[in-house]
């Protein structure tokens, strides 16, 4: 060995010098950190245990999870609320302040049993209603509906799709055309519009 | 003395950080995570292994199969297509609306017969969203659906990328780093022969011509023919599997645990994390095989 | 270069704040039994595991070669070939330099030399059970921590012996500053046992769910490598290049800084981008390779000017071995970090180019690096003349040799094969055809390593055997009289005045060790008036 000569007591353990780290190096790992960062936001999906490449975010994630809904009648009554709801009623289910009340979330709409929510649609409903315990006294009445849909099954998938539309966050039981013509054939005689006190009179399943 | 004790603190915030990060929460993460039952079919995903495929992923670590071969799918990107599950009865908006939106579609043209239509392949979330909305207005109802890509996808090794979940049952995790063989995430549903399995453990060049494996001659017994061949003896095609003396071959328990292992080895669901969607299913490919052993042991 | 630090070691006894100064002798002399024991059993599982890669590599030549034993197994014979290497090759072999350089930096007598040589006996008994265990079937599976659940807590007992005596040597060291190979060496015998519990409670005892095991796995995987084996081969480094060009170190500042850097970050670089784990895991161990990378350039440009004009010194033989595991070290920071970044993962990725990048560095860096120490201390822990010359230049020459071989085959034949994997054209037997080629080539690399670790075998042994068997100063004659030779400078680490500033630990134990040594002095020289 080179140096194998040299070993003895004089042999020096190594030492070190001070000089300083070069001031690039700083600059350097600045601009490193900076774009770790960078790197992480676009490439670590928000520390998300349920995020893996290529995607980039939960909700990303949640967005391209498979849309639409398989159910066609309840397809049918998203159509059917479009046509004849929505102008008053919002497409979000909201309704709007003062005049016409939400059905998104509504203890009406979203009651155990579906009767007392058909009963209103087909022949309307006039004066004051509490609507999730809040007073509403809407200027106008609501229309009836029942020369209007007269087909039992569209208006079963709109109940259907207004009690469960779960963008609302509605889950409640769907309708069918049985039950729907039950009350059809009920409310026949019956002209007018309901009031709030006629309608807690009947039965709700 | 000032100088180590600094040191060793140092040397302990670092330990203790590093430790967080890839031990602490990854099993903050993963450890209380529980298979996820769905209730309308009372399938549990990942769905648990019989007790022969739990057998065989012992065989399978025992013999370190994992130094060749992957249990882990790639996803290099995705796209999204149009499904139409229903036309509606709307037909007459509906055939002016689709000549707009795919060109196989003149307003003449008749609405297909057959649902669910493929309507669009290959676009972009944002214009599928948009197609199933117009769609919806017209009273048809369809679907924007994802399609994982990827080279490993298209080889048919499974219809998504693989994530953690889909190994919450098995201990220990046998990834695996190299593809000196192909993955294995899907084998069960890409091949379902089990006797297939059997043969190319015990000659591997028999099926597939260019394999580097090393034959499995230790999982199968040789006996000598008297009189007929055994019923439980190997046979592929029809035919009676021989060794090089003319001897039959009949698998030990563990060539079968092997296979079934194996054999339950798919990626055909779709899952939260990676979507995707459902492969058509090969019919019970562990069928075949507890035919088999039950032939075995009769 | 500026000023130098004084370490205590050029005033010798007159250096302040310490009383005596041991000679470097009977320093060396203190470790010689642990630390030989350890080198020539770690020479022999170095013999052992290239021959197992070997046979594993031939395979690919001829598929059924005695693939009727299940003991044989390709999947059986390369795990144990990587536990052979790694643990009973590369860390025995560190903790033996590592305990000599502790000796040495810290200027006090080796701890308990006889059950550390116990710890290491534990450890060789620890590193067979695995292997046999592995041969067996009992495998587990996790790359770089193959060994049998029963086989790590013998390996953790005979560390703790080994690595606590070591700490106990280092706590009593007899100098103030600590040079920055004394903290890598502290930080890597800190991080061992660490992993190893984490590794064997959290994958054996009560394994973790799902792929939590793969992000552990990988952890301990990467501090195996980066941390221990790299740190104790960092020390190395920056302890022969200074020494043996008799010049201080560059800038202790960029060294230290490099040390934080890596300590930080080095745990977490090595679960790569791509693999079944969340996003954010491989994310994160992307951007920790980068600080890796930062680190080795650091590291690599404050040996580059330490090195200065010299660079033609460095052909003498440790040197040559360091420059080769510095360079690996700077090559793997830099490619580990390109290697990373997610498209190039893509491409890379479950092919030949992982095992190019692990040879890079487990054979380039760490075994380089222990190769350099293991010379470099031979002469002086055995007393006896170095190896020949010719000798470890041929195994230089081997080595080296058939790591660039197999380093560049392996690389470009994943290369190759990582394309074509992405080809859903191409048929999977097509894309292992084109890799085949590249394996077979790399047989020729497996031999030379071979033929290396066999000329390692003999250099030791060589220079061992001398000290072994009867020689004055032998092994033998060590064991029976405590220590042999009388030193010439012995009077002098006599005991002469208390510095009243020194701690009182250290002083304690400077004056045990004196106390020690007068015994000691006392009685040779009885001997020696008995033997005239």
């Amino acid at each position: 060995m080179a140096d194998s000569s040299n070993q003895g007591s004089k042999e020096m353990e190594p030492t070190s010098s001070r000089a300083a780290v070069p001031v690039g190096f700083f600059v350097a790992l600045i601009v490193l950190v900076y774009w770790s960062t960078l790197y992480l936001d676009s490439n670590a999906g928000g520390f998300n245990a349920k995020v893996y490449e290529p995607f980039a975010s939960f909700d990303m994630v949640k967005a391209i999870q498979p849309k639409g809904n398989l159910d066609p009648r309840f397809e049918k009554g998203r159509v059917a609320y479009a046509t004849y709801c929505s102008p008053c009623h919002q497409n979000n289910g909201g309704g709007s302040p003062g005049q016409f009340p939400p059905l998104a979330g509504s203890d009406w709409v979203t009651a155990e049993g579906p009767n007392r929510i058909i009963r209103l649609i087909m022949n309307g409903l006039a004066g004051p209603i509490v609507v999730n315990g809040v007073d509403w006294n809407p200027p106008a009445q609501m229309p009836p509906w029942k020369d209007v849909i007269t087909d039992d099954e569209e208006l079963a998938c709109l109940v259907t799709y207004i009690r469960g539309e779960s963008e609302w966050g509605n889950s409640a039981s769907s309708v069918t055309a049985e039950q729907v013509e039950a009350i059809r054939a009920e409310t026949a005689s019956r002209p007018t519009p309901w009031t709030q006190g006629e309608i807690f009179e009947t039965s709700e399943q | 003395m000032n100088n180590g004790l600094l040191l060793f603190f140092g040397i302990l915030v670092a330990m203790v950080s590093s430790w967080f990060g890839f031990v602490h929460s990854p099993q903050l993460q993963f450890g209380k995570q529980l298979p996820e039952l769905d209730e309308s079919t009372g399938a549990s995903f990942p769905v648990p292994r019989s007790g022969a495929a739990n057998r065989g992923r012992d065989i399978y670590r025992q013999n370190g199969c994992a130094s060749c071969h992957t249990q882990q799918v790639r996803q290099s990107g995705f796209s999204f297509s149009v499904v139409i599950e229903d036309f509606g009865t709307n037909t007459v908006q509906l055939s002016q609306l689709l000549p707009s939106l795919s060109s196989q579609f003149t307003p003449s043209s008749p609405l297909p017969e057959e649902t669910p239509f493929r309507l669009k392949e290959g676009i972009d979330l944002r214009t599928a969203e948009g197609i199933v909305k117009s769609l919806t207005e017209v009273g048809a109802v369809a679907m924007a659906l994802i399609s994982p890509s990827g080279a490993d996808i298209e080889r048919g090794w499974g219809i998504r990328r693989t994530v953690g979940r889909d190994y919450l049952l098995d201990s220990p995790v046998m990834l695996g780093n190299q593809r000196i063989g192909p993955d294995l995430s899907n084998l069960g549903n890409r091949n379902p022969d089990a006797n297939w399995h059997l043969v190319h453990l015990f000659q591997p060049r028999s099926v597939v011509q260019d394999s580097v494996m090393p034959h499995y001659g230790y999982l199968f017994e040789k006996r000598e023919i008297t009189g007929a061949a055994s019923a439980d003896a190997l046979r592929f095609n029809g035919e009676l599997v021989v060794d090089d003396e003319g001897r039959q071959v009949i698998p030990r328990t563990a060539a079968l645990d092997l296979v079934a292992y194996l054999l339950s080895l798919r990626l055909d669901e779709p899952i939260f994390e990676a979507p995707g969607e459902k492969s058509a299913t090969v019919e019970s490919a562990e069928e075949t095989l507890v035919s088999e052993q039950s032939g075995a042991t009769e | 270069m500026s000023e130098s630090i004084n370490n205590g070691n050029e005033s010798g006894a007159a250096s302040p704040g310490w009383e005596v100064e041991i000679p470097v002798q009977e320093l060396d002399r203190s470790c010689r039994m642990p630390v030989l024991f350890m080198l020539w059993k770690a020479a022999g599982w170095l013999f052992l595991g290239s021959l197992l890669a070997l046979l594993n590599s031939v395979r690919f030549h001829a598929p059924d070669l005695l693939a009727h034993c299940p003991w044989l197994t390709y999947g059986r014979i390369g795990p144990a070939a990587s536990t052979a290497i790694v643990y009973g090759f590369a860390l025995q072999a560190a903790f033996g330099v590592a305990l000599w350089l502790t000796v040495r930096m810290s200027k006090s007598l080796l701890v308990q030399p006889g059950y550390i040589a116990l710890g290491a006996g534990f450890w060789n008994i620890g590193v067979l059970v695995g292997v046999v265990g592995i041969l067996a079937g009992d495998g587990t599976s996790y790359p770089m921590f193959e060994s049998p659940h029963y086989a790590v807590p013998i390996l953790f007992v005979a560390y703790s012996i080994i690595a606590g005596l070591g700490l106990v040597t280092f706590m009593r060291r007899q100098v103030k500053d600590l040079y920055v190979s004394q903290w890598f060496l502290f930080a890597a015998l800190l991080w061992f046992p660490w992993i190893l519990s984490t590794g064997s409670l959290l994958l054996h005892h009560f394994p973790v769910r799902g792929v939590a095991q793969v992000s552990v796995a990988g952890w301990y995987a990467t501090g195996l490598l980066t941390l221990v084996l790299g740190g104790i081969s960092l020390a190395v480094i920056f302890y022969v290049i200074p020494k043996v060009l008799k010049r201080p170190l560059h800038s202790h500042y960029m060294a230290v800084f490099a040390f934080w850097l890596l300590l930080f970050f080095g745990g977490g670089a090595g679960v790569l981008s791509g693999t079944t784990v969340p996003a954010w895991i491989s994310g994160l161990s992307a951007v920790m390779s980068f600080f890796v990378c930062f680190a080795s350039v650091l590291v690599g440009l404050n040996l580059i000017r330490t090195v200065g004009a010299d660079l033609g010194r460095l052909m003498s033989p440790e040197l040559r071995f360091v420059s080769v595991a510095s360079f690996a070290f700077l090559a793997a920071g830099v490619l580990n970090a390109i290697n990373a970044y997610s498209s190039i993962a893509e491409v890379t990725q479950f092919t030949l180019v992982l095992p190019a990048l692990q040879q890079l560095v487990l054979g380039g860096f760490i075994t380089m690096a222990l190769f350099a120490g293991v010379y470099h201390l031979l002469p002086r822990v055995t007393g006896s003349q170095a190896p020949i010359e010719g000798s470890v230049n041929l195994h230089f020459g081997a080595t080296v040799l058939g790591l660039g071989l197999t380093i560049c085959v392996l690389g470009l034949g994943g290369l190759i094969q990582g394309q074509a994997m992405n080809d859903p054209e191409i048929p999977f037997t097509a894309v292992t055809k084109s890799a085949l080629t590249f394996m077979r080539i790399e047989t020729v690399g497996s031999l030379l390593l071979v033929f290396g670790s066999v000329l390692f075998l003999v250099n030791v042994g060589r220079s061992i055997c001398p000290v072994l068997c009867c020689g004055p100063g032998g092994l033998l004659g060590c064991l029976k009289e405590d220590s042999v030779e009388e030193i010439e400078s012995a009077p002098a680490a006599e005991p002469k005045a208390v510095e009243p500033a020194a701690p009182q630990v250290a002083k304690k134990a400077s004056k045990k060790v004196a106390a020690k040594k007068k015994v000691a002095a006392k009685k040779k020289q009885a001997k020696k008036a008995a033997k005239k």
